[in-house]
């Protein structure tokens, strides 16, 4: 499988007062990969208006909107999580999936992520391992 | 109110907004659980679920009103959480069993 996410794209200990600052700092963490145009960030955001983005279990997937295809590179993860869980709307998200795509290429990986989410031991590790190289494996997987 | 017998279920399409993200993810997790019955997950824009044609709509509480206006003769399914809904294991569960899926 191609790799969708690579270790520069995986933020440990990051920091955001808000949804807006979260969402916005995961598309900028794209844009720097070049993934994404500077366009897209605002995609982001506007797509966190019209629906909430937050998935369960402190997990959110913020990416763009259907029309803000156009301003993605590649297709690109990016891992984001938090030191203190950031409010979402009155729910608390710890980890951020940053997502950019073209098409469905990410579709698969973002199925086995889900699998991986809602099994205890696989989850406690994406929430809490310390180490890039361990969440990169495990993702990609 | 439209219902279905799990087994006559042969697509299931979870509607969505932008559908690059949370509909995504739970569509390819579905799909891998009913491939092996011969079930077609797959993900559509709520404004496009016509052209998918599904015997049965599963999506998000926020869709659910604009999934239900768009496909009134098909059950639509609606859950509120992605991650561990029962009401999607419930749908899931209905067509391995052949249960009646219904909206209400």
């Amino acid at each position: 499988m191609t790799n969708f996410l690579q270790l520069a794209g995986i933020r440990l200990g990051a920091a955001a007062s808000s949804r807006e600052e979260a969402v916005r700092l995961c598309g900028e963490l794209l844009h720097s990969l070049g993934a994404v145009e500077s366009g897209y960030i605002d995609a982001m955001w506007e797509r966190e208006n019209i629906m909430s983005s937050y998935m369960g279990e402190g997990v959110s997937l913020p990416h763009g909107t259907d029309s803000s295809r156009q301003y993605v590179n590649f297709a690109q993860l990016v891992f984001v999580r938090f030191s203190e869980p950031v409010d979402w709307d009155g729910e608390e998200v710890k980890l951020c999936i940053g997502i950019a795509a073209k098409g469905d290429e990410h579709g698969e990986l973002l199925g086995n992520l889900a699998e991986k989410l809602l099994e205890p031991s696989s989850y406690q590790a994406l929430m809490e391992s310390a180490s890039t190289a361990e969440l990169l494996e495990l993702i990609n997987l | 109110m439209s219902s279905i017998s799990g087994a006559k279920v042969k697509k299931l399409v979870v509607a969505c907004e932008a559908g690059m993200g949370s509909s995504v993810m739970i569509a390819k997790q579905l799909a891998k659980q009913l491939k092996a019955h011969g079930v077609e997950v797959s993900h559509s824009p709520v404004n496009q679920l016509d052209d998918a044609d599904p015997d049965v709509v599963l999506c998000h509480r926020g869709l659910g009103q604009r999934a239900k206006q768009a496909m009134p003769d098909t059950p639509v399914v609606v859950f509120d959480m992605f991650l561990g809904d029962p009401r999607i294991q419930g749908v899931v569960d209905a067509i391995l069993n052949g249960d009646t899926i219904s909206d209400d």
